[in-house]
Parts: structure tokens; sequence; C-alpha cells
């Protein structure tokens, strides 16, 4: 019974139940079979016993398709309850595509939580590209989703190149730790970084989660950029570039996020953001500050995935997603207005809310390691992320200005959803030893000690007061400000007009003289004239002399 | 009639606000005076330090988003779905 468990992933029941909900139309079987494949995926993360499954030998390689730790419990856990939830919240979206796309890609996290070896992981990664594309697409924005394909195609690249690579060196597919330095390792890291939404690229994320349904954003904000994650901790743990780089993420995103108008892509850019902080974590790459980090992805998860049902909730309901053509929704929508003021207090790390713990764990484990750079400006970024996320986004969406007349009614099953969601957000920051069993090496920190939750609340309360004297500053406006999408959407349009339009004035610049000289050449050798210059025949005769001339060059040159 | 300026040119409701957060805030790091702080970078242990440092903080990045915003505002729209 412990072989045959040991060697069944928990990805397992989400592909199949992924497969089968395309085998049935609508209705309640299909329902309960979406909804069962995550609970089913949830019990095997914790049946399975921990190690690494016997080998298989396939194509001569030795691989381990399933492996568990706390690590990959961790994530199995969160993954299956933002499955769960996310299904459960779409439960009234009539698109079988998604639902089928949105299990797959929830069951490729899985699988790349309890891979064993870096092929199995590279399959599920790859599985997980798809299942999100589709997540995308099935949302009806084709352009968009073909941007993320290409995207994910990239980095999909980047990651097998550097396989490739490291699996000739002797540690072969084993999942072990690299350090930044070979070619193999460097497009390793840089193929994990795309998927964790790191700069260059980090555009895709507020580029298609927005674009996705009022459902698929909640998948989305759950499963990639945290696999991402995963797999750094797991390979790249202490890696120092990692520590600049999730600080510049935390920057970034916050800046955007405070001058963004759309709500879902105030969201996705606080994505980065958050990921920004466990790469900073995975970069100091103590014991705890690795455990810190992956508490952070577990409790992200539930945080952004009760944030995107929130505003899911509003798109659906409203129609409409703009800061700026929102406002009053408190009294119309209560659930939601709660879940959004929950959410938004969670990523802003306020006491009592899941963030807060998690939060408090990696800013330990920076002051344990002496990390003051990166202390100090994550602890600004967090006054900052109190704005956005705690402030501006719940003033502005359920506050500030007019109410709608009407808003559709929403089914129970999204409430429910977020009402769930919310109850884990609180659990947590009521009792900090919930997610210390999941993560134990974080349970030295005190989180709930006086002086701790004092420093979060005057942190809080000033950036509250800032907010207020600066708030018609903070008013949503429409407005669209460049990213680093440019390089690759605007930027090679740009570089081809120029070049085009260059074309065009060498060519009148050259032109008079390419006529002068055509003409003197057919005035004095007029076969040749028609032959070169417009493309007339040859003799056989003069082609075989060429080709004899050619052939001898050709051994000439290969003589010498 | 001269218009407002300053803190009197903010509307009243937001004004209370305001005053009341200031006060909490007050009451806050007076409490902090209190508590035993376990700092570890020295000035991150002194009482009150989060209330000015969050201040500066938020002050400091809503003047870069809004600055980076009037840079990097892009005319027209963009090809999209």
């Amino acid at each position: 019974m412990t072989d045959a468990l040991a060697a069944m992933s928990p990805a397992y029941p989400l592909i199949v139940g992924s497969l089968a909900v395309l085998l049935f139309r609508r209705g309640v079987v299909q329902d309960a079979l979406a909804l069962l494949a995550p609970l089913a995926a949830l019990a095997l993360v914790w049946l399975v016993p921990e190690g690494t499954s016997v080998p298989l030998q396939w194509l001569g390689l030795q691989l381990h398709p399933v492996a568990s730790d706390w690590l990959a419990r961790l994530f199995g856990t969160a993954f299956a309850l933002a499955a769960a939830a996310g299904v459960l919240f779409a439960l009234d979206r009539r698109s079988t595509m998604e639902r089928a796309a949105a299990l797959l890609y929830a069951g490729a996290a899985m699988g790349v939580a309890f891979a064993g070896d870096l092929a199995t992981l590279f399959v599920y990664w790859e599985l997980m590209a798809i299942g999100s594309t589709l997540v995308v697409l099935a949302g009806g924005a084709s352009q968009a989703a073909l941007r993320y394909a290409l995207m994910h195609v990239f980095g999909g690249i980047l990651f097998f190149a550097g396989l490739g690579i490291v699996a000739a060196e002797p540690g072969g597919l084993a999942l072990r730790v690299f350090q930044a330095g070979s070619p193999g390792s460097w497009l390793l890291l840089a193929g994990i970084l795309v998927n964790a939404g790191a700069p260059p690229v980090s555009a895709w994320v507020a580029d298609a989660y927005p674009r996705a349904s009022w459902s698929g954003a909640v998948f989305l904000s759950a499963f990639t950029t945290k696999a991402a994650v995963y797999v750094l901790i797991r390979l790249f743990p202490g890696e120092a570039v990692l520590v600049p780089i999730g600080l510049f993420m935390a920057i970034y995103a916050l800046v955007y996020a405070l001058i963004e108008n759309d709500i879902r892509r105030m969201l996705s850019y606080s994505i980065v953001g958050q990921v920004g902080f466990m790469l900073v974590a995975v970069g100091i790459g103590s014991e705890h500050a690795l455990a810190a980090a992956a508490a952070h992805a577990f409790v992200h998860i539930l945080y952004k995935s009760l944030l995107m049902m929130a505003a899911g909730a509003i798109l659906r309901a409203t129609g409409e997603i703009r800061l700026s053509a929102l406002g009053g929704l408190a009294k119309l929508m209560p659930v939601t207005a709660a879940a959004m003021v929950v959410g938004g207090f969670s990523l802003a790390a306020v006491p009592f809310t899941a963030g807060f713990v998690s939060k408090s764990a990696i800013m330990a484990a920076l002051a344990d390691d002496h990390a003051a750079l990166a202390w100090f400006l994550l602890t600004a970024v967090s006054a900052g992320s109190f704005l956005y996320a705690g402030l501006r986004l719940p003033f502005f969406a359920l506050v500030n200005g007019k109410a709608p007349d009407t808003v559709a009614p929403l089914p129970v099953s999204m409430k429910l959803a977020m009402l769930v969601m919310a109850a884990f957000n609180l659990a947590i920051g009521f009792s900090p030893a919930l997610l210390a069993r999941l993560a134990p090496p974080i349970g030295a920190v005190k989180v709930l000690s006086a002086d701790h939750i004092l420093f979060q609340l005057q942190l809080i309360v000033a950036a509250g007061i800032c907010f207020g004297v600066l708030l018609k500053l903070l008013a949503p406006k429409s407005r669209i400000t460049i990213d680093f999408d440019w390089l690759w959407r605007e930027l090679p349009a740009a570089v081809l007009g120029r070049l085009i339009r260059a074309r065009k004035q060498l060519q009148g610049f050259f032109e008079p003289v390419l006529t002068t000289a055509r003409s003197g050449i057919g005035e004095r050798f007029p076969v040749w004239a028609v032959r070169l210059l417009e493309a007339g025949n040859w003799r056989t005769g003069d082609i075989a002399l060429a080709a004899t001339a050619l052939l001898g060059l050709a051994l000439l040159v290969a003589a010498v | 009639m001269a218009t407002p300026r300053g803190i009197l040119a903010i509307e009243p409701r937001r004004r209370r606000v305001l005053a009341i957060a200031v006060v909490v805030l007050l009451v806050l790091v007076g409490v902090d005076f209190f508590v035993e702080h376990h700092g570890a970078f020295g000035i991150d242990g002194t009482p009150g330090f989060a209330a000015w440092y969050g201040f500066a903080s938020a002050v400091f990045f809503v003047a870069l988003a809004l600055g980076w915003a009037s840079l990097a505002a892009v005319r027209g729209g963009r090809r999209d779905d």
C-alpha cells in the first residue's frame, strides 16, 4: 500500500480530472468531478509518504516521478486549496475549456512540487505553460494568450537548454543545489526567473492575467510564479543574485500598483512585488529564510486568490474593473467588500492576517542574516503596499464615488469561495502555529509579540496618514504607462519602421546613380545587361562555363 | 473670499479622519516607549521608528510612482485584445 501511494503523484487526480470534465456535459457530474479532483489531490499530498519514489527507467534515464517532503507538501497544499477554491468560485462559469485547462494547470503545478528529478520537473513545467495559456485563451484574449505562450516558450527553451547542459554533469538529472556560475546553471536560473516574473520580462504577468475571464485570473494568480519560487528554493537556495532581483521586483511592482487603474492589473503587479519578497528570502538562503519564502508563497496564494476573486466578482457583477469607473460597492456587495479588505490587509501584512505572519518570518530571516539594505527596503515597500492594497483599492472601489444603481447578483458558490479563503487568511493570522506546522523552520519566529504588532501598526497608520493627505494625487486615472513589454511590443515595430524609412531614403539617394549605371551597362554590353539586370535566359554553354569556373575556384580554395 | 490652502483645503470629513489617525499614531508611538524592542540594526529598535519611517516611505513611493507615471505615460492606445 505504501509503495503504491509513494508512486502516486498528487498531480494525477488533477490531470485525470482535467480529462474527465471534457467527457461530460456541463452539469452536476462535471461540477462534482471538478471539485473532487483538487480534494483528492489534497488528500494525496498528505498520504504520499515522505521520500523519493522507486526509480523508473525510461529511455535510459533514471526518473523519480514522485518525491515528497515538507516543502512539497506545503506547496502542494497551497496548490490544492487554490484549485479547489478556484473551481468553487468558477462553478457558475460556463466554460468547460477553462475548467479543464485550470485543472490541468493546477495538476502541472502540483507535479512540479512533487517532481523527484529535473526531467519530470521540466515535463510538468511545460504542461503548466500549456494549461495556463489555455486559461488565458478561454477568456477570449487570443493576442494576449499568444504573447503569454511566446514568453513561456522562451522561458522553456532557456530552462531546457540549461537542463541539457547540467544533465551531462556528474549529478545528472537529480534535483540538487546549483550555483549560478556555469552556462548550464545560468540558463536554468534564467528559465525559472522568466516564470517568476523577474525583470526584464516581468510585464508578462500584468499583460496576461488581467485579460483572463473573471474566474480564470484566480487560477492564474496561484500557480506559475509560486511554482517558480518553489523551484528556486529547490535548485538555487542562497543564490546571491536573487536578492537584488527580488528587491527590484518589490519596488518596481509597488510603483506600478500605485498608479494602476485596472484592479486586476494592479493585483498582477502586486504578484510580481510579493514574489520579489520571496526571491530576496531565497537569495538569503538560510534554513529560516527558505522556509519563510515558502510560507510567504503559501500565504500569498491564499490572499491573492481571494483578491482576484473579489476583483472577478466586481467584474462579473458590474461589467467594470477600472477603479476610475467604480465606487460605492461596499453596500451593494458586502461579501465581496469583506473579501477585498481581508485580502488587501493580508497583502499589506496588517496584524492578525496571514500576510503578517509570513512577512514577519521573512523580515526576521533578513534581520538574522543582518541583511540591512534588504530589510529597510522591504519594510519601506510594506508601508507602500498598504497604500494600494489596504487603502487605495478598497477606498476607490468600495467607498468613494457613486454606487451603481444595480449590480448583477452573485451565485452562492462565488461568495462561499471568498468566505473560505478569507477564513484561511484570518485563521493563520490569529494562529501563526498553523503555518509553522507546514513550514517548521519558521516556528521560532515570535509573530504576535507586542513590539512586533506595535511596529506594524505604526507603519500602516503612518502610511494611512500619507494616503489621507495625498488622496487626490492617488485618485485613479485612465492611463497607460510604459513597462518592460515596450521592449518586445513597441521597440521592434519602431525600429522596423525606421529601417524601412531609412531604406527608402537610401533608395531615393542611389536610384539616379544606379539608373545611370544600368543604362551605361546596357549600351556597352546589351546581352549581359539583359542576363544580369533583367533576369534574362542564359545559354547552356555559358551556364556550364560558369559552373566549371565556380568548381575550379572551389578546388583552388580547398587546395589552399 | 480667499481659497483655503494647505490643511484647510482638505474637506472637513477627511480632516476629521486624518486627525483621528494622527492621534492614534501618537498613542502608538507613546506606547512604543514602554515596550521592549528587539531591533537588529540599531535604529529600528528606537521608539517611533516605524511611524516616521513608514510615513517617509509612503511619501517617497507616492512621489516615485507619480513621477514615473508622468515620465513614462504612453500617448494614445496600444494594439491590444
